[in-house]
């Protein structure tokens, strides 16, 4: 009976994710059209938009919310060290000296 | 199999233990399978870091490069995906409440939106290829620098995104087959959750795809 009731629960919590997840999609479409369609604003939005959906997905459909903190410290460090690779290159691209630089 | 002596192993004091093996360690399938996502992770991480550095430094390039996709064919692929592990969350929870039928049929759900997915993305490609862009081409190399790596990684980048797809399919084909000879039960489900949270994460990668390629075409 428990289990039948979690069963439940556990369907119209997708349910509401679903909903949630195509109503950010939604927005994700309209995004350039509300917002003020300049570049930085655009890649800023989406990316925030994109990280909000991720969120969604891994705490919900991956059922991390749900599980033990092994789980939940594992996942962090995984996007911490995904993090740092993002940060240190994106030293390198902000910082390099242009004037020897192919890309310059 | 009861004949058999225990296997043992010493501690350091000499202490003899009998070791004890089962296959059926839930926690363990399921945190080796996500060390396997996080491998995957740092695949599609490293191609985004790709795409990250040449669009900093050649927006401009980009943005021109992302107009002539289709948004339309990207943003009903997103739907699709979207719904498509909606599904494959549901037949999990029907797989748990030993409803096998429904759980089978959500399963070919998915399966037949995945290959609604990799239908559009033919028909996309097909379209891009037959304007002549293609890696290599020799209209492609007229362009500038900028829209010829848009082109690289949008074609490398949704061909591993494919390939993930295509094998998501085998992997439920697997399962149903694993269901019907009854290895995977009410009870006995962590295969299906380790495929559920592969969907997923070929999911969680189109998140970021799909605005990176299409819609930031529309912010130049």
């Amino acid at each position: 009976m428990l289990e039948d009731t979690l069963n439940q629960n556990h369907k119209s919590m997708y349910l509401r994710i679903l909903y949630m997840l195509l109503a950010l999609t939604v927005l994700t479409l309209m995004q350039p059209y509300i917002l003020n369609p300049s570049l930085k604003t655009t890649v800023g939005a989406q990316m925030f938009l994109a990280v909000v959906k991720s969120i969604l997905i891994v705490a919900y459909y991956m059922h991390i919310k749900y599980e033990s903190i092994l789980f939940k410290v594992i996942v962090i460090m995984a996007v911490v060290v995904l993090a740092i690779f993002f940060i240190i290159t994106a030293s390198d691209a902000i910082f390099r000296n242009e004037s020897f630089d192919y890309f310059g | 199999m009861e004949t058999k002596s225990p296997e043992l192993i010493y501690d350091k004091d000499g202490k003899a233990h009998e070791i004890v093996d089962f296959n059926n360690d839930y926690t363990a399938s399921k945190l080796g399978f996500w060390l396997f996502l996080f491998t995957e992770l740092m695949l599609f991480g490293a191609m985004f870091l790709v795409f990250a550095f040449f669009f900093y430094k050649m927006p401009q390039e980009f943005v021109i490069a992302s107009k002539s996709l289709n948004i339309y064919l990207g943003a009903i692929n997103t739907f699709v995906l979207l719904l498509s592990t909606y599904y494959m969350g549901i037949a999990f929870i029907y797989l748990k409440d030993n409803n096998i039928l429904k759980a089978k049929k959500h399963i070919l759900f998915t399966i037949a939106l995945a290959f609604l997915f990799l239908l559009i993305k033919y028909i996309e490609w097909s379209i891009e290829i037959n304007h002549g862009i293609y890696p290599d081409s020799s209209l492609l190399n007229e362009k500038a620098n900028g829209e010829i790596l848009f082109f690289g990684l949008y074609f490398t980048m949704t061909g591993f995104h494919g390939i993930h797809i295509i094998a998501g399919i085998l992997l439920m084909i697997w399962v149903l087959f694993l269901i019907k000879t009854k290895k995977i039960t009410s009870t006995k489900y962590v295969i299906l959750e380790n495929v559920s949270l592969y969907w997923d994460l070929v999911h969680l990668v189109w998140v970021f795809l799909f605005p990176l390629f299409y819609i930031i075409g529309l912010g130049g």
